[in-house]
């Protein structure tokens, strides 16, 4: 009996529960629930808002590309350390130490930066003479730091070749080969009228020690650049067969500002220095330079040994006064280079 | 349990025009976005424009390249209040801020790693 009573309770509670759950939703409904019209107001003003948001904020997610495209490739040029600086100078002492006689003025290298790219500008000058002449440009492009290879546009009567080879070389160590008419050139000074100036190309019968260069031509000839012998330079090949081109650096001191070549310390002991920096950067180094093969690693061990020899040089000053050079003993060959009108005081 | 029941159909229908018209305000309230926010973002999406056209064009005279700053300025702080406005929605305040915040110190980091990349006098 006691077992029915109890069932009959609990079923009366489950059916007002029901009850109570059945009027709650009726209620709700009533109260809350909102007609389909605006059901459908509601969901279509949600999805616009949801596309408007989306909108906007991939418009401004697509605004940021560029300036933090651009904000990144400062941050990895720029900074102290920054790679910019070190590609810059890479290529502008590379100039100082691979081509004779050349120099630029560090302070008017102009670059600009792209996205995670660089491209850099800069004016080559030579010393014919007691002037600077302006003899060309060179334009090198970047890829984060991967140098392309520079255009070079160079105004000189006579340019060196692109693509070095041992036979267009200008100045030879004594063991090299000298593969031109040495009377010819000697012929091209003598046709030269005495109101000139010249810049000439020596190679020496042998090794000479830097001051001697110095003291050997006369007051009236100033020697602008030294070759230095780094044991490859006699058979003009790297060990893997590639044509090298001279190694050397500026016998005076360079006043330009920002030249490495400016005083403060040997031009013997910068150019160690800059051959240690090219050597940390050979890859770059070697894309920059005409030779394609810079064989810094033997070249810069052999210089350290032996010492700086030079085994030709550059010298300019009045045409007349660079004939006189033909009487030297220790002059093996010459190469006539640039000539300008009279400029020397 | 009927008690149990009783009492939480009458609190809920007892206050069911009140705390249920409360939430259902502040809802409503808070699926619009605040005003200084979404002016803030406007304003950020504007310079962010200014800097993607002088960058592309590389136009950049007569002081418009200058313009996105001073704008960028003025929605960085419209951000800010848009961050303290309650019971709104604060996406737009939120993105216009660090937008502004970007924007407005851009150009000093521009200037400063410029700087150092070959440096002259």
């Amino acid at each position: 009996m006691k077992e029915n009573d109890n069932d009959k309770r609990l079923n009366k509670e489950e059916e007002d529960y029901q009850s109570i759950l059945k009027e709650s939703i009726e209620e709700f409904e009533e109260t809350y629930k909102p007609s389909d019209e605006v059901q459908k107001t509601i969901i279509r003003k949600g999805k616009n808002q949801a596309l408007l948001t989306t909108i906007f904020i991939s418009l401004a997610v697509l605004l940021l590309i560029i300036p933090v495209m651009t904000l990144l490739t400062y941050i990895y040029y720029g900074g102290i350390n920054g790679k910019a600086n070190t590609e810059i100078e890479v290529a502008a002492n590379l100039i100082y130490v691979t081509e004779p006689n050349m120099h630029l003025e560090k302070m008017r290298i102009e670059d600009d930066i792209g996205f995670f790219s660089m491209s850099i500008h800069f004016d080559v000058f030579k010393r014919i003479g007691m002037e600077d002449y302006r003899v060309g440009d060179y334009d090198i492009d970047y890829f984060l730091d991967r140098p392309s290879f520079p255009q070079r546009n160079l105004l000189l009567e006579r340019p060196p070749e692109n693509i070095p080879q041992p036979e267009t070389e200008f100045l030879f160590h004594p063991d090299a080969y000298v593969p031109y008419d040495r009377g010819g050139e000697w012929n091209i000074l003598e046709g030269l009228p005495d109101g000139t100036v010249s810049e000439v190309y020596v190679s020496f019968t042998e090794m000479m020690e830097p001051d001697e260069v110095k003291r050997m031509f006369g007051r009236d000839v100033e020697v602008r650049w030294l070759a230095v012998n780094s044991g490859q330079e006699g058979r003009q090949r790297d060990i893997n067969g590639l044509p090298i081109t001279p190694l050397g650096y500026p016998a005076q001191i360079d006043r330009t500002t920002w030249s490495p070549f400016n005083g403060r310390s040997k031009n013997e002991d910068v150019f160690i220095e800059i051959l240690e920096l090219l050597h940390e950067n050979e890859e770059s180094a070697t894309v920059l330079a005409r030779a394609k093969s810079l064989a810094l690693e033997e070249r810069l061990s052999f210089i350290k040994e032996n010492g700086i020899e030079v085994y030709g040089a550059v010298i300019t000053g009045p045409t007349p006064e660079l004939r006189e050079v033909q009487d030297i003993d220790e002059v093996r060959a010459i190469k006539v280079g640039e000539v300008k009108l009279w400029n020397w005081k | 349990m009927e008690l149990e029941m009783k009492n939480r159909r009458l609190g809920s229908g007892g206050s069911g025009n009140g705390a249920g018209g409360g939430v259902g305000g502040s809802g409503s309230k808070r699926k619009f976005t605040t005003v200084t926010g979404f002016l803030s973002f406007l304003l950020a999406l504007i310079a962010l424009a200014i800097v993607n056209i002088s960058f592309l064009t590389g136009f950049n005279g007569d002081g418009a390249l200058f313009s996105f700053f001073y704008i960028s300025l003025l929605g960085f702080f419209l951000g800010i209040v848009g961050l303290f406005t309650k019971k709104r929605s604060r996406l737009f305040a939120i993105w216009g801020f660090f937008l502004n915040l970007f924007v407005v110190i851009f150009p000093f980091l521009m200037f400063i790693l410029a700087y150092t990349i070959n440096a002259t006098p």
